[in-house]
């Protein structure tokens, strides 16, 4: 009845505050969490964010901190990007993936990034751009890693890097071994591409002698990684004549190759060759030496 | 059109589909359950049987009360396990009060077998929409690479057949409408099958998904379905829980209409609950899930599964007492 | 009133009458001889004819030279050997001798004699046949029923040309003693259904029958059931379709609508346009209006669940717009909505209720005061009005669930706003348990449309072209799969 009285049993959404995204960084052992908010009274409403960030010992700490900080109850339900600190590695991003399960109840498929590793002066400037930032960074470079991919193998975990001065790096964040930040089209791209996080390449490579802008996908077969790409733009951006195919086909192959024995050294397979040499071979064989084979389709 | 002896199949499919639905772990790997399928749907359907069997010639009112017992017990249970859910989605919003409540309020209208049958028609098709609406808006999360591959062990296997062979009501309830159908194998073949290739179906579809977490996630089909985005609207995984709502609503009124031809067993002409039974009805199921509040409700389900087995081997005593009393007799 | 049998001289009998009718003004007789034997005309002006009763009998018996053997032989003369057109059975008694002058029929007294004969010289003020007013059709015939019995079988025997269609007359238990007419195909009709409504239907006992409808509560199975147990038409055309169906059509003296039993829910979706549209046209139309439907029933509901409980399932942008609206208003969403629809009711009450020279008044003021002034005085909030008043359009596209529409609609509203998806999800089972409950006459209400069959296609959710239409008519039966 009083439920009836009152008219409502919910709450209503003036009363919401509406969190975007949830933003981690950790600085001289503590943790900050930043809270992108949906600025409800703003005119052009798309655009409009606001923040609300505490520091804590711990994440959780940190997050409660935020949490009641506002002046209405948090409300998770369109919570679309989260980032983890730019020092993050693997114990730390499933410490913050589960925070956020536990928590915000977030939609599996939440869009992860890790922070640049220029380090943030203060949220309350940057902490809406950086949102924003992450955002369009997803759509224009279409990578994307979900939540639930930080747990989807249990020895190795990739997470794209959002990196200030344009395209993204890719964080490798092993179990068993020191997190590996690839940078640049040869290395964070290709391996976003074999994580299966994106199927587009684009940018500069060779030392910044060439850009390309390509779709790729990936096939394993007999211990070869094959990458095949399509509607391939290639340019060289010095006005060189030089064979630009070959060129990127030795860097991606460099690349793999550099990666490819980081990972083995650190146990992890972020790759999932052996899941392909499984499906060949069965479980439980060792994949012999890979090697990466570049296709132009 | 018109039926004098609707079927009750659609809502006995709904009733242990929804027990999939609304698990909160998953159980086993897909791998494992697809082995431990071969040989627990057989094991399920035969079970059911010859409970169907042994209850024709050994039913007494000990056992019937017994019965009647066992289904306020899960219905009860099954309540409290929605209610579970509801509070770990809804943190604060919903009583326990409420949760039975709206659940219970339906059954008046699904007190004649009738509705019970079209309604389950009906939501079964829900379901299934509603689950292949699911996979679509899902389908580029499903990554083949998530897939473990590592060698399963004998422990694998027996989780996967542990978490099958659960034993519901909803195997035994056939033996208490004989006049719906005769004692065929078949009904209760294809209901074991279609429970468990289903259960089989999901964990593979979460392992798709999930890959190496799937042991770990709670709730994993609606935390799934958060992800569905295919149209302009964000998440659309409450209206599945409108759906689970009814299913186990459906379920319930499947369970006291049982009840009802178990504690009289004289009306079975009756095709329908009557009116002045629900007072006792819903004051005694709110009363049994306020006094089981506070069980664990995952420990709770598998007692519930373990008294079930007993209770089947139970009647198949009783079954099998009778029959040679019967022989004997004859023989003499 | 004066019971028993029809005796006495012919100043015993009037005199019976005149204390019956003595003091009403449309009563009439006439005192007159045949044959030299003392008789009377007896009559209610207002609906019987003394023209045609002279024109049928008087002119006649004048002419006829027959010596008749007495106030006996007169009255069987008159019931077996005569041209005149006279009802073939005597009256016998003074119930069928006031039931019979009541219909109209004019009585012709004998003295000496316990029988009366009766003729149908019955002129009553009519309505001609006049257009359907409350369904709309663009094709198809455009008769409708009117308040004559006798006419409303005609117009029906009309369209269904058939000796199969049998039309039983009775008269209800009524004070007023209102007759209705049970119309059948006696080839098409299950005869259980029909034996189950015949004895139902003279069970019924009412002070008053003014409508078809009125039957409609005693047919029902589950008097908790929102949802009715057979539809109405005015239509002969509708009717005689529900005919072919192996329905019953029960049509009741002065009601100009016909009532079929059983009606299942698919109905109040299909119209005669349907079928003289084409196929995939009519299809699209019926899926909007179950769309419709939906929309008019939980549309409003949804609306406040989604503001109040799970926001997550509203598009960013447009859930800025609706804070920003709510905001601005004093009421909590369940209330508003409430209050809205409730006024959006009252509205269409009085436009409906009000003398047609001021509805328009009424609908204008309203239509101003909600569309206007309350939105612009911050009372009610724009997203809640546009749900409501597209809920109100959306219930007028199938017109004749309006009465469920508008019950199920506050239902869920309430149910939403207080318990969020579990209410919506009560309401929901509730509404379709309702449905697949009400098994009018122990058919399933929700045929064809389930269980999902080949007729769900065929002409339930959609319809399948005529050719295939036309292979096998769909008729009701039993179904035991």
């Amino acid at each position: 009845m009083s439920l009836l009285l009152s008219g409502c049993g919910g709450q209503a959404l003036s009363q919401r505050e509406i969190v975007r995204g949830v933003l981690f960084d950790r600085q001289n052992g503590d943790y900050s969490v930043c809270l992108v908010l949906a600025d409800q009274n703003a005119e052009e409403t798309a655009q409009a964010n606001k923040v609300a960030c505490a520091l804590g010992d711990t994440p959780a700490q940190a997050l409660q901190n935020a949490e009641q900080s506002l002046p209405g109850s948090v409300y998770y339900g369109l919570l679309d990007l989260a980032a983890l600190p730019a020092d993050v590695d693997w114990q730390m991003a499933r410490e913050l993936g589960m925070l956020l399960y536990e928590n915000a109840q977030p939609a599996p498929e939440l869009s992860v990034f890790v922070l640049d590793t220029r380090p943030v002066n203060s949220w309350a400037r940057e902490g809406a751009q950086l949102y924003q930032g992450m955002k369009s960074l997803e759509d224009t470079a279409r990578v994307h890693c979900g939540l639930q991919q930080l747990f989807a193998q249990e020895d190795v975990c990739a997470v794209p890097g959002y990196a200030a001065e344009g395209g993204y790096d890719l964080v490798l964040l092993p179990r068993d071994g020191p997190s590996v930040r690839c940078r640049g089209l040869e290395e964070a791209q290709l391996a976003a591409v074999l994580c299966g996080q994106t199927t587009h390449l684009q940018g500069t490579y060779a030392d910044g002698s060439a850009s390309c802008r390509a779709r790729a996908n990936v096939t394993v077969q007999n211990g070869t990684v094959q990458l095949h790409l399509r509607e391939v733009e290639l340019r060289s951006l010095y006005g060189g004549e030089g064979d630009l195919e070959a060129l990127l086909c030795q860097s991606l192959q460099r690349a793999f190759g550099a990666l490819n024995y980081r990972m083995q050294a650190a146990g992890a397979d972020p790759f999932h060759l052996r899941f392909w040499q499984a499906c060949s071979y069965g479980p439980g064989t060792v994949p012999e030496r890979i090697t990466l084979e570049v296709t132009f389709e | 059109m018109k039926r004098d002896r609707p079927s009750l199949f659609a809502a006995l499919t709904v009733g242990v589909l929804v027990n999939v639905l609304l698990r909160s772990q998953s159980g086993y790997w897909p791998r494992a359950g697809a082995a431990a399928a071969l040989v627990c749907v057989p094991l399920l359907a035969a079970v059911g049987w010859l409970f169907a069997r042994a209850w024709d010639l050994g039913e007494n009112p000990l056992l019937r009360c017994l019965f009647a017992a066992l289904l306020v017990y899960t219905s009860a249970l099954e309540l409290l396990r929605f209610w579970h859910l509801a509070r770990r989605l809804y943190p604060g919003a919903v009583s326990l009060a409420g949760v039975c409540l709206m659940t219970l309020l339906p059954v008046i209208y699904l007190r004649r077998v009738s509705a019970i049958s079209q309604t389950a028609h009906v939501v079964l098709c829900l379901l299934g929409l509603a689950t292949a609406f699911m996979l679509l808006t899902v389908l580029p999360r499903l990554h083949i690479t998530n897939l473990q591959v590592v060698a399963l062990t004998g422990r694998d296997y027996a989780a996967a057949c542990r978490e099958q062979l659960t034993m519901y009501p909803e195997y035994l309830l056939p033996a208490l409408w004989p006049e719906r159908g005769n004692r065929s194998f078949r009904p209760l073949y294809k209901l074991a099958a279609m429970a468990i290739w289903f259960d089989v179906g999901v964990h593979f579809m979460l392992e798709l998904f999930y890959g190496a977490a799937l042991p770990l996630r709670v709730d994993p089909i609606h935390a799934a379905a958060r992800c569905g985005a295919l149209s302009v609207f964000n998440r659309l995984e409450s209206l599945q829980l409108i759906l689970w709502v009814m299913a186990i609503t459906l379920k319930l009124a499947l369970y006291l209409y049982a009840m009802r031809r178990l504690l009289k067993p004289e009306g079975k002409k009756d095709t329908a609950v009557s009116l002045g039974s629900f007072p006792l009805y819903f004051s005694g199921i709110l009363l049994l899930c306020a006094f089981l509040r506070k069980v664990d409700i995952d420990i709770a389900m598998q007692a519930r599964s373990a008294v079930t087995w007993g209770f089947v081997a139970l009647a198949g005593i009783g079954g099998a007492a009778a029959w040679l009393c019967r022989s004997v007799k004859r023989c003499c | 009133m004066k019971t028993g049998k029809l005796g006495g001289s012919l100043q015993q009998k009037l005199q019976v009458l005149q204390r019956i009718f003595g003091t009403s003004g449309d009563f009439y007789t006439k005192e007159l001889a045949v044959a030299g034997i003392p008789c009377a005309i007896v009559m209610f002006t207002g609906i019987s004819s003394p023209e045609k009763l002279c024109h049928l009998a008087l002119d006649m018996l004048d002419r006829d030279p027959v010596l008749f053997g007495g106030s006996q032989g007169l009255c069987d003369y008159l019931l077996t050997q005569s041209r005149i057109p006279a009802e073939p059975n005597p009256i016998e008694d003074w119930t069928t001798l006031v039931e019979m002058l009541s219909n109209g029929m004019s009585v012709l007294l004998i003295d000496g004699c316990d029988q009366a004969v009766a003729f149908s010289t019955q002129e009553m003020p009519q309505r001609s046949v006049g257009t359907p007013s409350g369904e709309g059709n663009m094709r198809g015939s455009q008769e409708a029923f009117t308040e004559l019995l006798r006419n409303n079988i005609s117009l029906l025997r009309r369209q269904f040309r058939s000796g199969t269609l049998v039309a039983e007359i009775a008269t209800a238990r009524t004070r007023a003693k209102t007759e209705y007419c049970l119309c059948y195909d006696s080839a098409l009709a299950p005869q259980q259904l029909v034996e189950t409504l015949r004895e139902r239907l003279a069970q019924i006992e009412l002070p008053v029958l003014l409508d078809s409808a009125y039957f409609a509560s005693f047919l029902k199975q589950d008097k908790m059931n929102l949802f009715p147990a057979t539809a109405y038409t005015e239509r002969p055309a509708t009717a005689c379709a529900r005919l072919c169906e192996g329905k019953a059509v029960v049509l009741v003296s002065g009601c100009p609508y016909a009532m079929v039993v059983p009606s299942f829910f698919a109905e109040h979706f299909e119209c005669l346009d349907d079928y003289a549209s084409g196929a995939v046209f009519a299809g699209l139309i019926r899926l909007l209006k179950y769309v419709a439907f939906l929309l008019a029933v939980f549309g409003p509901g949804l609306y406040v669940m989604a503001v109040s409980f799970a926001p997550e399932v509203i598009p960013f942008r447009l859930l800025t717009k609706l804070a920003q609206a709510e905001v601005s208003t004093p009421l909590p969403p369940m209330l508003e909505m409430l209050g809205v629809t409730l006024l959006l009711e009252i509205v269409r009450e009085a436009g409906l209720r009000a003398p047609q020279s001021i509805s328009h008044t009424v609908s204008l003021v309203g239509a101003l005061i909600i569309g206007e002034t309350a939105v612009s005085a911050g009372i009610i909030s724009v997203p809640v009005l546009t749900m409501a008043a597209a809920a109100t359009i959306a219930t007028l596209a199938v017109p004749s669930l309006y009465e469920q529409s508008i019950l199920f609609r506050f239902a869920v509203i309430l149910l939403s706003g207080l318990f969020g998806v579990m209410g919506l999800a009560c309401a929901a089972l509730v509404i379709l348990a309702m449905a697949c409950g009400s098994e009018p006459f122990g058919y399933d209400y929700l045929y064809p449309l389930m269980p999902l069959s080949r007729a769900t296609w065929r002409d339930g959710f959609v319809r399948n072209i005529w050719s295939a239409l036309a292979s096998s008519g769909e008729v009701i039966g039993s179904d035991e799969t």
